[in-house]
């Protein structure tokens, strides 16, 4: 499930981490990204306090969305993320948290709305191709069809 | 040493005019009938064969000239002739037999059956061929059936696809000879080998000594969404 947690103290529609001025978001981010999430949680929670601008608030939130993706905890997980979204609605990283989010809670149809809108910000993004893969593993039920039918002339005698 | 010479010169030139007689087939319109692989779908055409110039193809029409589609240039070497269909990747062979035309097309994903006849005038007074009556087997009925694995990575892709195998049973119940006919994605064909292997079918009554039949199984490879 870590897949999805490299959030980053993200910026809007481009791949750019960008470190912010606060250093309790920045290490925050640093740690969700090393896999310390409660520690991640608690320096970002720390960070949002003194955040005063909105970009350094949706990054936040997205970041603290990841946090708890990767404690699997999606209820939280979503709730943050919409905020973020609320926010900013550019960030392509945001909305796959939200759908690694909605994946957890089997709400496949939600995540893959999410996967699709993070696509379209950010086509190229690798993290998007793996979270598509596990999404398909979980809502696509294989099924395969058999039929037995005469040779048209082509391999019989 | 120049007498020489020139013998071979003229050995040379009668041996390829030899050959170039050989290597043509005969000039005119044909109607054709182009079979799929499981013989579901069938498609009539005129198919023109030119000396030096490409095959042309067009779709028969009782009330418009036929609007003719060049193809590759024929290749005949007295017994069978060879073209491909740019446009559809069609390979065709087929061999002439002095009054017909028939053979196999191929594409990368599959392969049917082409059978020819001439058409007689230029009015395309058009006899619709019949290909010539196939030998019929009652179907082996399936005993063991094995069902093919999903790959996983086809479902992680969300890829769908189909398999059509053709393969021979013998009067056991046994399946051998197992040939993928139609894949259209590589990944489907070892799962479909492995469930071929794992089946068979019942033995019939009297069979000793008979011939093997001919069977064909088509997989379908789907993907139902869970919401």
């Amino acid at each position: 499930m870590g897949l999805w947690c490299a959030a980053g103290y993200a910026d809007t529609a481009d791949n750019r981490t960008v470190v912010g001025v606060d250093p309790d978001l920045s290490n925050g981010a640093l740690a969700i990204r090393m896999g310390s999430y409660e520690e991640g949680i608690r320096l970002t929670e720390r960070g949002l306090k003194g955040a005063h601008s909105k970009r350094d608030r949706a990054a936040g939130l997205s970041n603290l969305c990841a946090a708890y993706v990767g404690l699997e905890q999606p209820d939280p997980a979503i709730e943050l993320c919409s905020q973020s979204l609320a926010i900013n609605s550019n960030n392509w990283r945001t909305y796959s948290n939200r759908a690694a989010a909605f994946t957890i809670k089997g709400l496949y149809s939600e995540a893959l709305f999410d996967l699709d809108a993070a696509a379209a910000i950010n086509p190229g993004a690798r993290n998007l191709e793996v979270l598509r893969q596990i999404l398909n593993e979980r809502r696509l039920r294989p099924k395969i069809i058999m039929e037995d039918h005469q040779p048209t002339g082509l391999f019989s005698e | 040493m120049k007498s020489r010479f020139q013998f071979a010169l003229v050995l040379l030139l009668t041996c390829n005019s030899i050959a170039w007689a050989q290597d043509q087939l005969p000039d005119g319109v044909w109607h054709c009938l182009l079979i799929s692989s499981r013989g579901v779908t069938e498609q009539t055409t005129l198919v023109r064969f030119t000396t030096n110039k490409p095959v042309a193809m067009a779709t028969p029409s009782e009330e418009s000239i036929p609007l003719w589609r060049e193809l590759s240039m024929a290749r005949y070497d007295g017994h069978s002739v060879f073209f491909r269909d740019p446009g559809t990747d069609q390979r065709f062979e087929g061999v002439f037999d002095g009054e017909s035309i028939t053979g196999l097309w191929r594409n990368d994903h599959s392969v049917g059956e082409w059978w020819c006849a001439p058409v007689d005038a230029p009015g395309m007074q058009v006899v619709r061929p019949r290909p010539s009556e196939k030998k019929r087997y009652p179907f082996p009925h399936p005993m063991r059936l094995a069902t093919p694995r999903y790959p996983s990575q086809a479902v992680r892709a969300g890829l769908e696809g189909r398999v059509v195998a053709c393969f021979k049973v013998d009067s056991s119940g046994k399946l051998f000879e197992p040939q993928i006919l139609e894949a259209t994605n590589p990944i489907f064909r070892e799962p479909t080998l492995i469930a071929l292997e794992q089946s068979d079918f019942r033995s019939w009554p009297n069979g000793q000594g008979q011939p093997p039949r001919p069977a064909c199984r088509t997989y379908t490879f789907q993907l139902e969404p869970d919401y």
